[in-house]
């Protein structure tokens, strides 16, 4: 049973740092066939924003101003709704709306909900980090782990390298079209979890063989991708990733906490990465290290050598420089390297 | 979407029809077709609010855009790629073709409209003796069957002796750079240099000559090349092209590529090289078509004068990460004696600073368009982004494995 036909309209409001706001209002619709899709981005009709835009301002007024001032430009807030209606056979159409908020800095998520919130959210950063001389644990933050999954997944993707290699067999992967971040949940989600498609692509640490999925994964959901060559991304066909950890990890005193991480290249072994560092040195309480730095990291070792989760699996956001923002749900990861082969 | 409070004094509304057809082919094949159509835009109003957007343009714009002609029948797509499949058991291609109509509004007025299509073939195949992956990417204006229905031969040649290549070694040999891998360094170590600054602040203070390549390499961009996969007379903010630019004169850096903003803060004039790659994107600084002039030698000369060292066929993944260059070797071929030695090797990468080009010892006299036009820069995946380069000799290129 395959869906005949769907839609699905995201409106938004969205504000980073301190420029003016980004307003989003689009409709996408799509006739399934048995081997051909017809889509079309089209009117939306008439959707009345001024509430989200009400709730996006009040929830950047009220917690920009507790963001430390380094920060402030990368600080991102948006307020939205997704609804999406689908139709299967002859059975009458499925709709679900949802609403969302997001916050998020430094490339890590920090609120992903579907009520408005202003309060204080628990940012971490407390202080300025020293210039990096201890010995250190290291820590992946979720979203760290979340980019460096997606980095050796492209990998074996487009290398057909499934076997041979391996990651910590504390780790698993599980792929699904539902996504922590509503717009980019596709509307199956509407039809209920038994749609979602989830799937296993890392398990204990083992990459299973998966057949790569149509075009429907991103390009129904993400329209900026039709201005793209299919298939040049291999994430083009990866729905949403969510990793788990097996094992937990009593949280060091002081360890060097990676925010994010952004690959600058692709290839098995040493590459090239862009990240965002702070000293952790204590629950919630980092020292921050403002700019970015490049780092050479070998995703496999680093995923080989994981003590354990040091906080739940929440929310993450992995940054690429083409594919874009990709959301998905990691646990933060005490890993057995240590500060030196960071920084050497 | 409320949206009285959008006069819509500049902004940009695109229609496209796009068609994506997929092969999969392990062994059964089985193909599916996607299809398109867009109506979308963008505007920014008084208070800079930027508002995207979906169907039709705000009433007060008091304009209408035909929807494109679809370049491409799906049919024909798959009669193309299965075609090309023919010799693969196990192979994925995945073919793309975008038309889009396109105009700018700049305060109430409609400027030029443009009508681009552009096309694009993805695709891996799996070694029949290996099981090695061997990736494709092609891409360019039109709509690509014509190109489609040339490359079987070519294509298996290559896929034969990336199948039967040894691992290469490290090193730093004397190698030839056939035109496809030598526009790779080029786009990535001359293109990206060329390319204003996206951080504003630094065009202020960089608007110095300098050496970016040797003697032997000049280089202009022009957006009206003839074959090149851009083209266009007027840019994405509306700026007339003056034609070819000499950007890199004998290896000296001699002007920087501009978008409006970017040239703004240089205190220069923009030109003609604001592109972005859909209604949703932002303008960014971005090469057209990079032309790089012909030498006097053939191919075969270089490779006599080189003795012993690599003739690299390919290469792919090329990066400029703001200190250094990179590429992944594809595919190179000993060169023994002065001759090609059919002895072909894979693997490793170039590793070099951004005056790799420094290197370079003469530039030969077969200029060629780069079959693949794909550049990513800044999250904006332009199919259309051209490097005409000839093959070039260098005195050494660091390889790392």
């Amino acid at each position: 049973m395959n869906p005949q036909w769907f839609n699905h309209h995201v409106a938004s409001v969205r504000y980073q740092g301190n420029g003016p706001p980004t307003i989003t209002n689009i409709a996408l619709e799509a006739d399934v066939h048995d081997e051909s899709i017809l889509a079309r981005l089209g009117d939306p009709g008439p959707v009345d924003t001024s509430e989200l835009k009400s709730v996006a301002e009040t929830m950047h007024e009220t917690l920009l101003r507790n963001v430390p001032e380094p920060h402030r430009s990368e600080f991102v807030v948006e307020a939205g709704q997704v609804k999406q209606c689908v139709l299967i056979d002859t059975a009458a159409p499925v709709t679900i709306e949802r609403t969302y908020r997001l916050t998020a800095c430094r490339g890590e998520v920090f609120a992903l909900l579907e009520k408005p919130f202003t309060k204080r959210l628990p940012f971490p950063w407390v202080g300025v980090a020293p210039t990096m001389k201890e010995d250190l644990p290291v820590i992946l933050g979720a979203s760290a782990v979340l980019a460096m999954i997606e980095q050796v997944l492209e990998f074996v993707s487009t290398n057909n390298a499934h076997t041979g290699t391996t990651i910590s067999n504390h780790l698993s992967v599980f792929e699904s079209v539902i996504s922590p971040y509503a717009p980019h949940s596709s509307p199956l989600a509407a039809l209920g979890e038994e749609w979602s498609n989830r799937r296993t692509l890392i398990d204990q640490g083992v990459f299973k063989k998966f057949a790569v999925r149509g075009p429907d994964s991103q390009l129904f959901l993400r329209p900026e991708r039709w201005s793209h060559p299919f298939g040049a991304l291999s994430t083009d066909s990866l729905g949403s990733l969510s990793v788990t950890c097996d094992r937990t990890a009593a949280l060091p005193k002081r360890a060097l906490f990676a925010e994010a991480l952004t690959p600058l290249s692709s290839g098995f072994g040493l590459i090239l990465w862009e990240g965002l560092f702070s000293v952790m040195t204590g629950k919630n309480k980092r020292l921050v290290d403002d700019a970015p730095i490049k780092v050479r990291l070998d995703a496999w070792q680093v995923l080989s050598q994981i003590n354990g989760a040091v906080e739940a699996p929440r929310p993450a956001l992995a940054s690429d420089p083409i594919a874009g923002d990709r959301y998905g749900i990691a646990p933060s990861l005490l890993t057995g390297i240590r500060t030196g082969e960071i920084y050497s | 979407m409320n949206g009285s409070s959008f006069i819509g004094r500049v902004g940009f509304f695109e229609r496209s029809r796009g068609c994506f057809v997929t092969l999969k082919k392990n062994p059964r094949q089985r193909l599916s077709v996607f299809e398109c159509e867009n109506e979308c835009g963008r505007l920014l109003n008084e208070n800079g609010e930027r508002y995207l957007f979906s169907g039709p343009p705000p009433p007060s714009w008091n304009f209408c855009l035909d929807a494109p002609v679809a370049e491409t029948q799906a049919a024909n797509v798959q009669d193309a790629l299965v075609n090309l499949a023919q010799s693969w058991n196990q192979i994925t291609l995945h073919y793309s073709s975008v038309v889009t109509n396109r105009v700018r509004v700049n305060n109430g007025y409609h400027a030029h409209t443009d009508t681009l299509p552009r096309w694009a073939v993805i695709g891996s195949i799996i070694t029949s003796r290996r099981g090695h992956s061997f990736n494709i990417a092609w891409s360019g204006r039109g709509n690509g069957l014509k190109f489609l229905n040339t490359r079987a031969t070519e294509l298996e040649e290559l896929v034969t002796a990336f199948d039967r290549a040894n691992r290469i070694d490290e090193g730093t040999p004397e190698v030839v750079l056939r035109p496809t891998a030598a526009a790779v360094l080029l786009h990535e170590a001359v293109g990206h240099s060329v390319e204003a600054s996206l951080d504003v602040k630094r065009n202020v203070l960089d608007n110095g000559r300098y050496r970016v390549a040797s003697e032997c390499l000049t280089l202009c961009d022009n957006p009206m090349a003839e074959d090149g996969p851009a083209h266009y007379e007027v840019d994405d903010e509306n700026v007339r092209s003056l034609g070819a630019m000499v950007v890199v004169n004998q290896g000296l850096l001699m002007a920087r590529l501009h978008s409006r903003a970017t040239a703004a803060a240089a205190g220069t004039l923009p030109t003609g090289n604001g592109r972005a790659a859909s209604a949703f994107n932002e303008v960014l600084p971005r090469i057209s078509n990079l032309i790089c002039e012909q030498g006097e030698s053939s191919e075969d000369e270089m490779i006599d004068r080189v003795r012993q060292g690599l003739l690299i066929h390919r290469l792919a993944d090329g990066v400029n990460n703001g200190g250094a260059v990179s590429a992944k070797v594809i595919l190179a071929e000993r060169i023994e004696a002065g001759k090609r030695s059919g002895k072909f090797v894979t693997g490793g990468r170039i590793s070099e600073g951004l005056d790799i080009l420094l290197g370079a010892v003469e530039a030969g006299n077969n200029p060629t368009f780069n079959s693949n036009a794909l550049c990513g820069k800044a999250g904006q995946l332009l199919f259309d982004v051209g490097t005409c380069a000839p093959s070039i000799r260098m005195a050494s290129l660091r390889i790392v494995v």
